[in-house]
């Protein structure tokens, strides 16, 4: 009798479940990538571009990908008009990365993350760039060394792929979380679209609702030393003529907000490298070494504090000075109000500890 | 190790529920009104609780709640008290049923009926709780064998990330000081109460049970409330968090596993507590079922059993149907409310009972 009524549970639910959402593998478009741009139409509020995969037929082919835009006033009309344009169901669950045009992230750039957010089929793990000269321009580039539709886009973020130190990775939750924490401002990578490839090499800093300042490669690497640590990037050091490049095996940061009468923060960096090329033809001995290292430092020092105060000149709070200030203070109900007038006139000391193991192979 | 094991496996087994009972959203909305001091104030009153009860229980060796009352309260008295908390198991097993149907409808198929996800689970339910004590106990052992290490691998894998913010999780340490509302110290009690299930239990342990090691249930009980308290803190900011109906699962998605079957850590963590929360279900509606059964006279309990069951399933389809997401979020928060209360009348009674059998 038992067994009887388990076999018959089992059959009921074998009808009930039958995966996939009722819709075959083959009767769905997968959306990999998502571009928001700035409308041209006046009337409308945003341009949305929507990158298709298109399953190679033959294996051995390279990947096929379809990009398709609408404009409307909200992103789900402009889902709904793109999806009378094509055949089969759209499939968000493997969107990897959304592209903000240039242009749109000049005005607030909140409400398109409602829809972001609020929808649960997409990954809050997608990553999410800026991109020049738009999001639809981005989407529509095809490097010829690209397997899958949008691998060459996707993987400089993940950490599959290259390891560039001026690439910056952003979450689409971290945006999200950045864009309602108290002293903590989204930044964004910025990701060209040349002919071929994209060139990603610079930042853009958020004040919550629309791009303020952009990073030069320089301070993008600088921002990234800072806020995770690097583990491969490189520093120029000019000395006397000499130009010498050291590949840094290790960079980190760590800070202190030190209070008081004159408030500061007090920052101490850490590089250790070695030294790559140099256009001297001098041999490097223990002594340019040491000149290197004390360059070098020199070097560091300064480009961290331009980029410390480029950011706080625009007022804006990448790395978390102002949330490290909170969670610093027992004084819960003012902090925030005070670090807000210290922030701005507060003083950026850097040390920096430059260390180089060997010359190389050779002296 | 024992048959001891099993008390401490329902133990753990409420510690790691804990985020499908909401306890996380209530916690999570006081942080910064108090929910640390509440935490903290939780496991005082816990553990003296466990401490009475299991003074209280060691008196019985053997017995369950419908035995220790017939003996030693008036008939009213026992039926009214089986009833009361009958009421309150199966509400305990409601919760996470209701929590299971939104997500799965939400994260596993759209296009599914809320009503067919919940007939098709009740049915699964219905005939589980049926099952034996011992079985239940057994099975609960295997699944938990399977799912706590991918439990502690999420919780390892989540703070070991570079992208939580230890900044975030130290301000709202800083909000350490102020007056817990009685909400969220009933929320943080809730990890503790595993002990209660003893009182079904307690039959199939024929006496050979002993509450030992109660501090490490206490430390263990924080440990479990702080992970699932600051990780969504730590990830969704010290004032993103409060934006999301389910701060776990929006958390556990902001994570990736590179190199494994799926990225989306979201699915595991679905599957996890899918099975966990399921068994936990399924061993809250044997223990209120076995307690209301016990209201009617012993010859019509079988037929008895069917239609509380019955009943079960009317009120859970009920509620599915009636209740949004908020409404279940405040009915949850009462409940947790009520369910502190029972629990010391629970233990009330049974000291009673047991002083009344001392006195004998």
């Amino acid at each position: 009798m038992k067994t009887i009524r388990l076999t018959l549970i089992l059959i009921l639910m074998l009808t009930v479940f039958t995966g996939c959402g009722l819709k075959d593998i083959d009767k769905r478009f997968f959306v990999i990538g998502i571009g928001l741009d700035q409308p041209e139409d006046e009337d409308n509020k945003i341009k949305v571009s929507l990158k298709l995969a298109i399953p190679p037929k033959e294996s051995g082919k390279s990947a096929e990908f379809q990009v398709l835009t609408a404009e409307t006033e909200t992103i789900t009309e402009a889902v709904r008009t793109i999806k009378s344009k094509v055949d089969k169901e759209l499939d968000f669950g493997h969107t990897k990365i959304i592209v903000l045009g240039q242009k749109l992230v000049q005005n607030d750039v909140r409400f398109v993350f409602d829809w972001l957010q609020r929808r649960r089929d997409i990954q809050k793990i997608a990553f999410i760039t800026v991109g020049k000269p738009s999001g639809l321009e981005v989407l529509n580039v095809k490097p010829p060394s690209e397997t899958l539709p949008a691998d060459s886009l996707i993987l400089p973020f993940g950490q599959g792929g290259v390891e560039s130190p001026s690439v910056v990775q952003q979450k689409l939750y971290q945006f999200y979380q950045k864009t309602t924490e108290r002293g903590l401002d989204p930044i964004l990578p910025i990701v060209e679209a040349k002919k071929e490839y994209f060139d990603i090499k610079q930042a853009g800093v958020f004040n919550k609702k629309k791009l303020k300042v952009e990073l030069s490669k320089e301070e993008t690497k600088m921002f990234n030393m800072i806020n995770t640590g690097l583990e491969h990037t490189d520093v120029k050091i000019k000395r006397d003529n000499k130009t010498a490049m050291v590949a840094v095996e290790k960079a980190s940061a760590d800070y202190d907000i030190v209070q008081g009468k004159k408030p500061s923060i007090q920052m101490n960096i850490d590089i250790e490298g070695i030294v790559e090329e140099q256009t001297s033809r001098d041999p490097v001995t223990e002594k340019a070494l040491q000149k290197y290292e004390k360059a070098g430092s020199k070097e560091v020092k300064a480009t961290a504090l331009s980029l410390l105060k480029k950011l706080q000149k625009e007022n804006v709070d990448p790395i978390g000075f102002g949330l490290r200030y909170r969670s610093r203070s027992w004084n819960n109900d003012t902090e925030w109000e005070e670090w807000q007038s210290i922030y701005p006139t507060i003083d950026f000391k850097v040390k920096v500890d430059f260390k180089l193991l060997t010359p190389g192979i050779i002296k | 190790m024992g048959i001891n094991r099993y008390l401490y496996y329902l133990i753990f087994l409420n510690m790691i529920i804990n985020v499908v009972v909401l306890v996380p959203n209530i916690l999570i909305n006081d942080r910064f009104n108090g929910a640390l001091m509440a935490m903290l104030v939780s496991i005082p009153i816990s553990l003296t609780l466990i401490y009475f009860f299991g003074k209280a229980i060691a008196r019985f060796p053997g017995m369950g709640l419908p035995e220790i009352l017939k003996d030693h309260l008036p008939k009213w008295g026992h039926h009214s008290t089986l009833f009361l908390f009958g009421v309150m198991w199966y509400l305990i097993g409601l919760i996470p049923l209701l929590v299971f149907v939104s997500i799965i409808k939400d994260y596993i198929n759209q296009d599914n009926d809320r009503l067919l996800i919940i007939s098709v689970l009740l049915i699964l339910l219905v005939f589980c709780c049926r099952l034996n004590s011992k079985t239940l106990l057994y099975g609960m052992e295997v699944l938990l064998v399977i799912n706590v290490p991918l439990v502690l691998f999420l919780i390892a894998k989540l703070l070991i990330n570079k992208e939580m913010n230890w900044d975030a999780i130290l301000e709202i340490g800083t909000h350490f000081f102020g007056i817990p509302s009685l909400q969220s110290i009933a929320a943080a009690t809730f990890m503790f109460t595993g002990y209660t299930n003893m009182v079904i239990f307690q039959r199939i342990f024929e006496g050979k049970f002993k509450f030992k090691h109660i501090w490490m249930i206490g430390v263990l009980g924080l440990l479990f409330l702080l992970t699932s308290f600051f990780i969504p803190i730590g990830y969704q900011g010290t004032d993103g968090v409060a934006n999301y109906m389910l701060p776990w699962l929006v958390t556990a998605d902001s994570i990736r596993i590179e190199f494994f079957v799926v990225e989306r850590v979201l699915y595991l963590f679905i599957f996890v507590y899918i099975s966990i929360g399921l068994i936990g279900t399924i061993i809250f509606w044997h223990i209120a079922l076995d307690l209301l059964k016990n209201i009617f006279p012993e010859k019509s309990r079988d037929k008895s059993s069917w239609a509380i069951l019955i009943l079960f399933s009317a009120v859970a389809m009920t509620l599915e149907i009636f209740l949004n997401e908020y409404d279940r979020y405040d009915f949850t928060s009462a409940w947790l409310i009520v369910r502190l209360f029972g629990e010391l009348l629970l233990v009330l009674i049974m000291s009673y009972a047991a002083r009344k059998k001392a006195l004998k």
